[in-house]
């Protein structure tokens, strides 16, 4: 069996290559139908760079790895992905981020991308006012010092 | 004014979020807890509008994302004035009960039942709803009958699928004078229309005063201030039926239903009960709360519980001149035990005038 896994190599914008086995290319929607639409042994991926196509390949084959595995699917292979995930985007900054959610939005890899936008939503989340929100995301605020008062009285009850 | 909004999103050229696309921003604020909506819409304009479009709320049903939200009615026993008020959770911080500003004041007489993310209120006559999403009141169509006015409940709202059952004594005219009768209105809350009053029951006492009311099962329990007014009406065949003598043996008042077990908090017993139908013994305490509840509720004359998660149960509760908020979880253990766990207790508002008329839980 073994023997019989089809590999296939998937270059960036940068021209990095990255060999992989044909289940971890059908993570990604995106990736199937083109490995299925155009059966050439190379493809090239215009819109991720070498650093980001790397991230994705690493999740990928993690996440392929445990699907195939984890037939008997126990729970502590659950568990181990989720620490897995933990790890995977605890030190990333925001704007591999960014970059990641491009790609797996690009890529159609849907469980890539809920994990990225959570991350944001985790930044947010720890933010611990409006306008460490606006650093955090780059954020240039169009308020007049009159209108930030007036959407303060709105939500009065929000900052007691 | 939420779809102009959706528009204005849809039309405006700078993104929410430099570098990344509005809509996976859409998707990341849904799942940003609902608490820090307020402190988002400080953010920028564009921010503002997104935190009052639909297209979020949309989002955040779809990803799964919606939580519970605990709103409570206080009357102010100077000036009779219900005001509508928020239990707002803040993270590493005690909770607190904050009264809504931009809401009207609301009759403290009137009937509160939340409907997805509104809460619907019905007065004498007159309903409205309120937008939870963005704190906005629009009226509904007046109600088809008069309920009896009265300074004491006269009437419930429930709901199921979608249709709000309020039941109570209505007003008839004909040409003999006036009769009161049982009755049952629906509002569909999809059309926002009420369907056609059923006043039955010739036989049925009516001038109830109710305790309370609760939707279990599909049916729709009206538990009478006198036991012999306690009734049960089951809306798919318009039936009346009297209450299992067991459910109707607690005077259960201020309660909820958290997965069709019947919760109230009994403040002279000092017991968080449970009513499970599908259990012999019916009534049942909640193990594991009795410390905390003669501890911290031995002055309280009344309480009110509401779902407030998964399992999860709010329970308000008045002290010397302040009401408490509790958070307990909930475990169902074999052979239909159930065990409550304190989360936290904290005072939630600081007023002697104040008592609670009642608790919704919203879905936001």
């Amino acid at each position: 069996m073994e023997n019989e896994k089809k590999m296939i190599t998937l270059k960036s914008s940068d021209d990095v290559t990255f060999e992989v086995e044909e289940a971890v290319v059908l993570e990604s929607q995106f990736l199937s139908h083109l490995v299925q639409d155009c059966p050439a042994p190379e493809h090239k991926i215009k819109e991720v760079t070498g650093k980001i196509l790397s991230k994705v390949v690493e999740y990928c084959e993690k996440h392929v790895v445990v699907v195939v595995d984890g037939g008997d699917s126990s729970s502590s292979s659950g568990d181990d992905l989720k620490k897995w995930d933990d790890k995977f985007i605890k030190e990333m900054d925001l704007s591999t981020v960014y970059d990641l959610i491009a790609a797996a939005n690009y890529l159609n890899i849907q469980a890539l991308l809920d994990l990225m936008c959570q991350r944001v939503a985790d930044v947010i989340t720890a933010c611990k006012d409006h306008k460490e929100i606006r650093e955090t995301l780059g954020i240039v605020s169009d308020y007049t010092a009159e209108e930030e008062a007036e959407v303060l009285k709105e939500n009065e009850w929000a900052f007691d | 004014m939420s779809e102009l909004m959706d528009q204005f999103l849809e039309l405006s050229p700078s993104p929410l979020i430099p570098v990344l696309p509005d809509d996976l921003t859409v998707d990341i604020v849904a799942r940003v807890p609902i608490s820090h909506y307020p402190t988002l819409s400080l953010v920028s304009k564009k921010f503002r509008k997104l935190i009052a479009s639909h297209k979020l709320y949309k989002r955040r049903s779809l990803l799964g994302c919606k939580e519970h939200r605990v709103y409570a009615v206080l009357r102010n026993s100077k000036t009779g004035e219900g005001r509508f008020c928020i239990l707002h959770r803040k993270v590493n911080c005690s909770n607190r009960l904050v009264v809504i500003g931009s809401i009207p004041p609301v009759s403290p007489r009137g009937s509160f039942v939340a409907v997805g993310s509104k809460t619907y209120v019905f007065n004498d006559v007159d309903a409205l709803s309120i937008d939870c999403t963005s704190h906005t009141v629009q009226p509904l169509p007046d109600m088809p009958q008069r309920f009896s006015k009265s300074p004491i409940p006269s009437k419930f709202a429930n709901v199921i699928d979608g249709k709000v059952y309020l039941i109570g004594d209505s007003r008839l005219t004909w040409d003999r004078g006036i009769l009161w009768v049982k009755t049952v209105m629906v509002l569909d809350t999809e059309t926002q229309t009420w369907e056609l009053p059923v006043m039955i029951k010739h036989d049925m006492r009516v001038g109830a005063i109710w305790s309370d009311s609760v939707m279990l099962e599909g049916k729709i329990y009206m538990k009478g201030f006198r036991n012999g007014y306690s009734v049960v009406y089951g809306p798919e065949e318009k039936k009346w039926e009297s209450m299992d003598e067991v459910m109707n043996s607690k005077g259960w008042e201020g309660a909820c239903v958290i997965d069709d077990v019947l919760y109230y908090h009994d403040c002279s017993g000092k017991a968080l009960r449970a009513f499970d139908p599908k259990q012999k013994s019916g009534w049942s305490v909640v193990n594991g709360l009795e410390d905390f509840l003669a501890a911290e509720t031995t002055q309280s004359k009344w309480s009110n519980v509401v779902k407030c998660g998964e399992k999860k149960l709010a329970l308000f509760f008045p002290k010397k001149h302040v009401i408490c908020f509790a958070e307990i979880s909930l475990e169902m253990r074999q052979g239909g035990e159930i065990w409550g766990k304190l989360e936290s207790c904290d005072v939630v508002i600081e007023d002697e005038l104040l008592d609670m008329v009642k608790c919704v839980a919203v879905m936001v």
